[in-house]
């Protein structure tokens, strides 16, 4: 069991500044996301917890033991690659026994543990063992990764968008999965995903990070209701994003012109011909009415900007394109962000 | 400290190449300088560029370079777009196999297998169409030799282009040779170049095909850099011959590389 | 349309003619029992055997042999650390590839002459050492470049992966790196053996006297005299062994590197 610090961590590559003073801290056994489009310094960070990067600046701890400059093959963690990075000239067994045979482990142990953790990623041994990566589907190739990592116990798991590669399906059977086998083994992970659903599915904490700053860090839940920058209000959830005046009691400026700050509304918060009062109510045309399962989405034009609502299907399904409509909101509902 | 790894791999050869290649090549350049009593003087590449039997040859040699170029393209186009486009995947396979493979035989076996043809060959012809040792048996082995090298550039270039494309092009209407002249001719372009770059250059240098084929009319630049060196000893006209050529290939090159990437260009 | 295509087919079919009927030609006069090219004069195996009881010959190919073999390893061996070093260490300046990429695109004969003035001027007496120096700076970047497009091929994450489980650079290399780099390292053999055995330009102008190598051989023979037919059977085995070479390489490789693992 270990906890994960990260320092003040700076990056560069060239002229390009990929992480900016980073600072975290991964508690003991939690699944810990970095979350943040492609470009926020995520997967840099990864790598450099792993030990396949050195920071220019900063430093990362394993339980207090200061790790940097240490090798990564000195840093007893456990990686699964975005591409996975099986070797494809070696057979299953022989890719996850790879880690155990070079620690030294005797060959009786590392058949014993070898088939332990196929077992545990729900391999079978005597079928899969002697094939070859080449020969197995995506989702057999992504168990062997795991097992691969999870073998040599490590102090460690760290995972870079591991599933992304998959089907719809196949993801989201192998994310549940993993997520009760990495509670049961109770290994701290940090992992890495450009995809909100994924971080608020999986994810214990979660950093959102962006040009290579952690924006903010959180329980899912926490991040989803009280984002504390724009970046994060509009890349995790949807939310309508309106400029707007801060002075006194903030007001949305609908017909355009500079403010000082904005209006956050979640889509799901913003109320469509509300019968009770509220705080906010405008006139609006609807523009679509889109349907996405269970629920719609409606687009209500209100002077110069485009609204979005998400309302249960039985309700949303009586308006139509062109339908003059009230759109509101509670105060306690929206949060307001300087500039 | 990383860093440090990667030096110590390419230190060998690095300096192999420091040692055994431009170390030469910038005593090679140092020479053309040098008079034959010593001294600074560029009397050689005076000589080397102005005086008569001089420039013959070079001219000469421009013109075996042209025609070669001109002839491998032309007949390796067709067949380069006939293997990327036409022929079926059995026959694709057998058929590169067919034609890389003199790829590996060098230019002195080659042309002589060609000279030890010409003789029956000459012998059924009528006077007109025989090919004596001469300009067109030189002709004739410097294409026999350099084909490979036209034709594996541009197969190379067309078989990079999306299959997609073209039928893009047929969904939107083109007839076959729209297609070609649309699709295929400018995005295998850069193979064309590449090719035209590789075959001009080498076969303007070449010797040993026109010393086995040329008979009498056999005399290039390479032939003559050859005798320079080997029959009359003269290193210091050599050398200023050598390295005029050689910056002119080098040149040549770089401009190909610029046009088109080095990709193709270099393999 | 159709006629179209059986012109190209035509076509393609003249050019392979063209590509292989001399050397057909070459193997029936090597057999033919009239001791000049032209004139069948009976089946005969008199020229091989004669090749075989000649001492020169043999003594040219083990010359050639043993360069061969040697260049090949010392410069397959180099071309590989640097095509690593310089994929896995970023070197893409232009000075980085003009470097390495020069001795291929220089003409042969000044690399030759250059190499045998600087033999002169250092006075090492010219021979099997000189003839494999000369061979081994050319196929250094032969070999690199060749092992460097199946190093592309290569994940980095691969590597990764390897030393996050515990292994070290050294261990990398050796079991991660070499192994799926092998088609590549095969074929800068094989590229490099044979450009160094078949070679005749540098080796003409590398080497002193009394050594000799096959395609030496073959110049001087070829031009003494007209062709006879103990040489064409020389030429014939010769290029038999070319294409056989060529073959296997493209049978394992394919024909530019691009078969992967």
């Amino acid at each position: 069991m270990v906890e994960v610090r990260v320092e003040r961590v700076w990056k560069r590559f060239g002229s390009v500044e990929a992480l900016r003073g980073v600072s975290l801290t991964v508690r003991e056994g939690e699944l810990f996301t970095l979350l943040g489009p492609s470009g926020c310094g995520k997967t840099t960070l990864l790598r450099i917890v792993a030990g396949l990067l050195e920071p220019d600046q900063g430093r990362i701890f394993f339980d207090g033991d200061d790790v940097t400059g240490v090798p990564p093959h000195k840093r007893n963690v456990g990686m699964v690659f975005q591409d996975l990075a099986l070797f494809p000239h070696m057979t299953v067994y022989d890719n996850v026994a790879y880690g155990l045979r070079v620690r030294r482990v005797p060959e009786d142990e590392v058949r014993r543990r070898v088939r332990e953790i196929l077992e545990l990623v729900r391999l079978d041994p005597g079928e899969f063992a002697s094939r070859r990566p080449g020969q197995l589907s995506g989702g057999q190739q992504q168990r062997v990764a795991l097992a691969r990592a999870l073998v040599i116990e490590p102090r460690v798991l760290l995972l870079d968008e591991p599933f992304s590669h998959l089907d719809y399906k196949i993801r989201q059977e192998l994310m549940a999965e993993f997520k009760k086998l990495q509670k049961r083994l109770g290994i701290t992970t940090i992992y890495v995903t450009h995809d909100q659903t994924e971080a608020m599915l999986l994810s214990d904490r979660i950093a959102v990070m962006n040009a290579g700053r952690v924006e903010q860090v959180g329980r899912p839940d926490e991040v989803y209701e009280k984002p504390r920058t724009l970046f994060v209000a509009s890349f995790f959830g949807d939310a309508n994003i309106l400029p707007a005046r801060l002075d006194g009691r903030a007001t949305p400026l609908l017909e355009g012109g500079e403010g000082d700050g904005y209006i956050v509304v979640r889509y799901e918060k913003l109320a469509i011909d509300p019968e009770e009062p509220l705080d906010y109510v405008f006139e609006g045309v609807v523009e679509d009415v889109a349907f996405m399962g269970p629920v719609v989405r409606i687009e209500v034009r209100v002077g110069g900007v485009l609204l979005r609502s998400i309302q249960p299907r039985t309700d949303g399904m009586r308006l139509s394109r062109g339908s003059k409509v009230r759109v509101g909101w509670r105060s306690k509902d929206m949060w307001v962000l300087g500039r | 400290m990383k860093r440090a790894i990667y030096w110590v791999l390419l230190a060998p050869s690095l300096v192999y190449l420091a040692v055994f290649f431009y170390a030469p090549l910038a005593f090679l350049f140092y020479q053309s300088i040098t008079g034959k009593a010593g001294g600074f003087t560029l009397s050689n590449y005076v000589h080397v560029l102005t005086s008569g039997p001089y420039l013959r040859v070079t001219g000469y040699s421009l013109l075996i370079s042209l025609t070669t170029t001109v002839t491998t393209l032309v007949l390796a186009y067709p067949v380069s777009y006939y293997l990327s486009f036409v022929a079926s995947r059995r026959e694709k396979g057998l058929l590169v196999v067919a034609l890389v493979a003199p790829f590996w035989v060098d230019f002195l076996l080659r042309a002589y297998a060609l000279r030890v043809f010409l003789d029956p060959v000459n012998r059924l012809l009528p006077g007109p169409l025989r090919v004596e040792l001469g300009f067109r048996a030189l002709i004739l082995g410097m294409v026999y030799d350099y084909l490979p090298y036209m034709l594996l550039p541009i197969y190379a270039a067309m078989e990079k282009i999306p299959r997609n494309l073209v039928d893009a092009a047929g969904t939107l209407g083109a007839p076959s040779h729209r297609r070609l002249l649309d699709i295929v001719l400018p995005l295998s372009l850069p193979g064309v170049v590449a090719g035209t770059v590789l075959v001009s250059l080498m076969s303007f240098t070449e010797f040993v095909i026109p010393a086995i084929l040329g008979g009498t009319e056999g005399y290039t630049v390479g032939y003559l850099i050859y005798d320079l060196f080997l029959k009359y000893r003269d290193y210091w006209r050599g050398s200023a011959l050598t390295i005029f050529v050689t910056v002119t290939a080098l040149l040549a090159a770089v401009v190909a590389v610029r046009k088109v990437g080095e990709e193709v260009v270099l393999g | 349309m159709k006629l179209g295509r059986l012109l190209l087919k035509l076509y393609v079919a003249g050019v392979l003619v063209f590509l292989y009927v001399p050397v057909a030609v070459l193997v029936v006069y090597s057999f033919s029992a009239s001791r000049y090219t032209g004139v069948w004069g009976g089946f005969t195996t008199e020229w091989y055997r004669r090749l075989l009881a000649d001492a020169e010959v043999w003594g040219a190919l083990r010359n050639s042999l043993t360069v061969a073999l040697a260049s090949a390893l010392v410069s397959s061996l180099l071309g590989l650390l640097l095509a690593y070093s310089a994929v896995r260490g970023g070197y893409r300046g232009s000075g980085f590839k003009v470097y390495f990429y020069t001795p291929i695109v220089i003409p042969e004969i000044a690399e030759a002459v250059s190499l045998m003035m600087f033999f002169y001027l250092a006075g090492v007496e010219l021979g099997w050492l000189t003839v494999f120096i000369g061979h081994t700076a050319f196929n250094i970047s032969y070999a690199y470049v060749t092992v460097r497009s199946q190093l592309q091929l290569l994940s980095p994450s691969i590597e990764d992966a390897a030393r996050v489980m515990g292994a070290s650079t050294a261990r990398v290399f050796r079991e991660i790196v070499v192994p799926l780099s092998m088609p590549g390292i095969v074929a800068a053999l094989m590229i490099t053996f044979i450009s160094s055995f078949e070679d005749f330009v540098k080796t003409v102008f590398t080497t002193g006297p009394g050594f000799e190598t096959l395609p030496l051989l073959i110049w001087t023979r070829a031009a003494r005299a007209r062709a006879s037919p103990d040489l064409n059977a020389l030429a014939f085995l010769m290029i038999i062994w070319s294409l056989a070479v060529a073959f296997i390489y493209i049978k394992i490789v394919g024909v530019g590197g691009e078969k992967e693992v």
